[in-house]
């Protein structure tokens, strides 16, 4: 389960929504996120040699999302299960835990 | 008692396919500060399969440019230098093990743990102002031991897979308590068979329990990312398990929250397309 599907250049469609910043190979800012497409701006990012654009999944429902953030976490309950309580553990959980749901939100 | 000594480990180490002669020189050339890239790139042109795996790579949308890159000189330049010399080591040293047999050990699915490793040490190695390039073989070698124990010793071996499955004790512990040596060990013996830098070695041998001074080296490096990618479930297959840190880590590396939070976003982001660079090659041997 994916909060984003991502789409070659010439399958996009006006109207999609960009998921995040769309960047160059070089770090450069082309379009920032949700970015609505345009007929203008596919064609601009064809030129800027662009062959996939990564676009939010408008048929993934809340509830969807919000089982798919359960499990998430349920995994990472189960991966972290022999821990401990150390600090550097639990940091890591936690920059995990945020990484997934941001990916769910 | 144990079943192996370690003369037999290091027979077996012996008699390992040998890695390309300008491979060990690319290794070689690591701790040198006169490196002459121009004479590095004319050898690995000689070398056909070494100069088509670096084109590949130069040619692959990760790296991608608009052009095809065509000569290793042109690759070189699009990768980086340090780059595709840890690039041309690691496909080189993967192929060492193509085609070994080893028992219970899923080789594709070690080499995924690896390569998500690799990838992991090399972004944290960029926020902790280590040699990115070390610490990507670091990473891709870590664990490297198992499989010289896996593929040298299968029967041993898979003593060990069961006797942990057992008593629910890590590999490690298996390996120690079972063979009477353990995969740190072998894979230190190995590297420095094959005379990678110090720091390299020192992490694929200390990369369990670093400590002191270790910890904000390539050793503590590798403890880290090792945790980072179980966390991220990348090719630790179904009985993965996140490894206890030692508390210090995060502070002798100098990594916040949010340089975490990178490092986890660039390594699952390369992880399929790494993978299928450096693995594919390997399957068509």
């Amino acid at each position: 389960m994916k909060r984003y599907r991502i789409v070659d250049i010439d399958a996009t469609q006006e109207g999609m929504r960009l998921y995040g910043d769309l960047r160059d190979r070089a770090g450069n800012l082309l379009l920032p996120q949700s970015t609505v497409l345009t007929s203008a701006t596919i064609d601009a990012l064809r030129r800027r040699g662009a062959e996939v654009v990564t676009v939010v999944d408008d048929t993934v429902t809340e509830q969807q999302l919000a089982a798919a953030r359960t499990q998430a976490l349920d995994r990472i309950m189960h991966l972290f299960r022999d821990v401990g309580t150390g600090s550097a553990n639990a940091l890591l959980r936690s920059v995990v835990e945020a990484y997934r749901i941001e990916a769910l939100a | 008692m144990s079943e192996l000594d370690i003369v037999q480990v290091i027979r077996r180490i012996r008699d390992l396919p040998p890695l390309p002669s300008i491979v060990l020189d690319l290794i070689a050339s690591f701790e040198r500060e006169d490196v002459d890239v121009a004479v590095l790139a004319e050898k690995i042109s000689r070398d056909p399969a070494l100069a088509a795996k670096m084109l590949r790579m130069a040619n692959s949308s990760f790296y991608g440019l608009p052009s095809k890159v065509g000569t290793v000189h042109q690759a070189i330049t699009v990768l980086g230098f340090d780059s595709a010399r840890a690039l041309a080591v690691a496909g080189s040293v993967m192929a060492v093990f193509d085609g070994a047999q080893c028992g219970d050990i899923d080789i594709a699915q070690f080499w995924r743990h690896s390569i998500a490793a690799a990838l992991c040490a090399r972004g944290l190695a960029r926020h902790a102002g280590l040699a990115q390039d070390h610490a990507f073989l670091a990473g891709l070698l870590h664990d490297v031991g198992r499989l010289v124990l896996a593929t040298g010793f299968p029967e041993q071996y898979a003593r060990v897979v069961a006797d942990c499955a057992l008593a629910g004790t890590t590999l490690s512990e298996g390996e120690m308590r079972i063979l009477g040596v353990d995969h740190q060990h072998v894979g230190l013996l190995l590297a420095a068979a094959w005379k990678f830098p110090l720091p390299i070695q020192r992490a694929i041998s200390q990369h369990h329990a670093p400590a002191g001074l270790d910890l904000a080296e390539l050793a503590g490096l590798i403890h880290a990312a090792n945790a980072v990618v179980q966390a991220l479930d990348l090719g630790c297959g179904e009985h993965a398990a996140v490894p206890r840190l030692q508390d210090a880590t995060w502070t002798r590396l100098d990594i916040t929250f949010e340089q975490l939070l990178v490092a986890c976003r660039d390594t699952e982001a390369q992880f399929e397309e790494t993978c299928q660079l450096l693995m594919r090659e390997n399957h068509h041997a």
